[in-house]
């Protein structure tokens, strides 16, 4: 049951047609695991305590540092020098005090990933290296988990939702390690967090069952001509190593 | 004649410079030979992204034509009027 003060605080929401106390409390009850808590993650975590989740689960490894404040929006200016995650839990708790967020000052590996991703309902694949996000995507797919994966590079996004044993994966598209993915990357923040958004609001979709999720697509974002596209995706790959 | 446009996304398109390119061909033509004649007249940085030192399309680059995806390069057609997407993997956070 949402309490009398939840539904007060998510009662603009919840005149959303589609979305009423039964998707509210699906949001409630439901931990969303955010990985990393930079450009992307940031936004995402936000956005997610808005609308009223349960839980969050973040992870990210390291200390702020100056060249960080142009995205990562959980984050000011006084955190240079401190742990990325703790001052985005310190951010996530003022915003929103009656969601749970716990923190993992770390980023995913082979080891801690169970650790990190075992009790999570869904995932949102928000790191900067192929690495982790291959190891989110292996993740969701042994656990069932649903998963959003986010990323940008300068002035354009994607947004891809998977539901394992239904939809393409990660290994389906990218069947190959990239070899050419580089660690630094250009980035306006305002368009890491319109990428964010948009994986936001497919997650919600897909956690509620509400309206109509883009599986199967790979959602393109072009914020250079303010154009967002649907690619078809294939069918998962019969040889995709994740997925069989 | 057939023209086709090149949609060029992420690296490739900083590479090049441009995020899209109109082409002409004599005729319809596979979307590998398409691959072919974009990669002989680009830089070694952006051929790089659509084959490997063996010549093979790499499977790390997601092609797109007429915003569906593609992996049999051999046996699609690409006709006039199609756009072709070249999308590399991009993992921004």
């Amino acid at each position: 049951m949402l309490t009398e003060s939840e539904k007060l605080t998510y009662s603009w929401q919840l005149d959303v047609p589609g979305f009423g106390e039964s998707e509210q409390l699906t949001l409630k009850n439901s931990t969303a695991l955010v990985t990393r808590v930079g450009g992307l993650g940031g936004p995402v975590a936000l956005s997610l305590a808005a609308a009223g989740i349960g839980k969050l689960i973040l992870a990210h490894a390291g200390n702020l540092r100056e060249d960080d404040l142009n995205r990562q929006i959980l984050m000011s200016r006084d955190h240079v020098g401190k742990s990325r995650v703790q001052c985005a839990a310190q951010t996530l708790n003022r915003f929103n005090s009656s969601i749970d967020v716990e923190i993992f000052d770390e980023n995913i590996t082979e080891e801690n990933i169970d650790k990190i991703a075992g009790n999570a309902d869904i995932i949102f694949s928000c790191a900067p290296l192929f690495e982790e996000r291959f190891l989110l995507n292996e993740a969701a797919i042994k656990g069932g988990k649903m998963l959003v994966d986010c990323a940008m590079y300068s002035m354009e996004g994607q947004v891809m939702t998977i539901l394992p044993g239904i939809t393409p994966c990660l290994k389906c598209i990218y069947p190959d390690k990239p070899t050419q993915w580089e660690r630094k990357f250009p980035v306006i923040g305002a368009v890491s967090s319109l990428v964010a958004q948009i994986g936001v609001i497919e997650g919600i979709k897909l956690l509620c069952n509400f309206q109509k999720s883009s599986l199967g697509k790979l959602i393109r974002i072009d914020a250079s001509s303010m154009e967002v596209k649907k690619i078809e995706l294939l069918p998962k790959r019969v040889d995709c190593l994740a997925c069989n | 004649m057939i023209t086709v446009t090149i949609n060029y996304k992420g690296q490739i398109a900083t590479e090049v410079g441009e995020d899209t390119e109109e082409l002409s061909f004599q005729e319809p033509l596979p979307l590998i030979e398409l691959l072919q004649a974009l990669s002989a007249k680009a830089t070694h940085a952006v051929s790089d992204f659509i084959f490997d030192a063996e010549g093979s399309p790499r499977r790390s680059l997601l092609v797109a034509v007429d915003d569906e995806q593609v992996i049999d390069f051999q046996n699609t057609l690409i006709k006039d009027d199609c756009v072709i997407s070249l999308l590399p993997p991009i993992a921004g956070g």
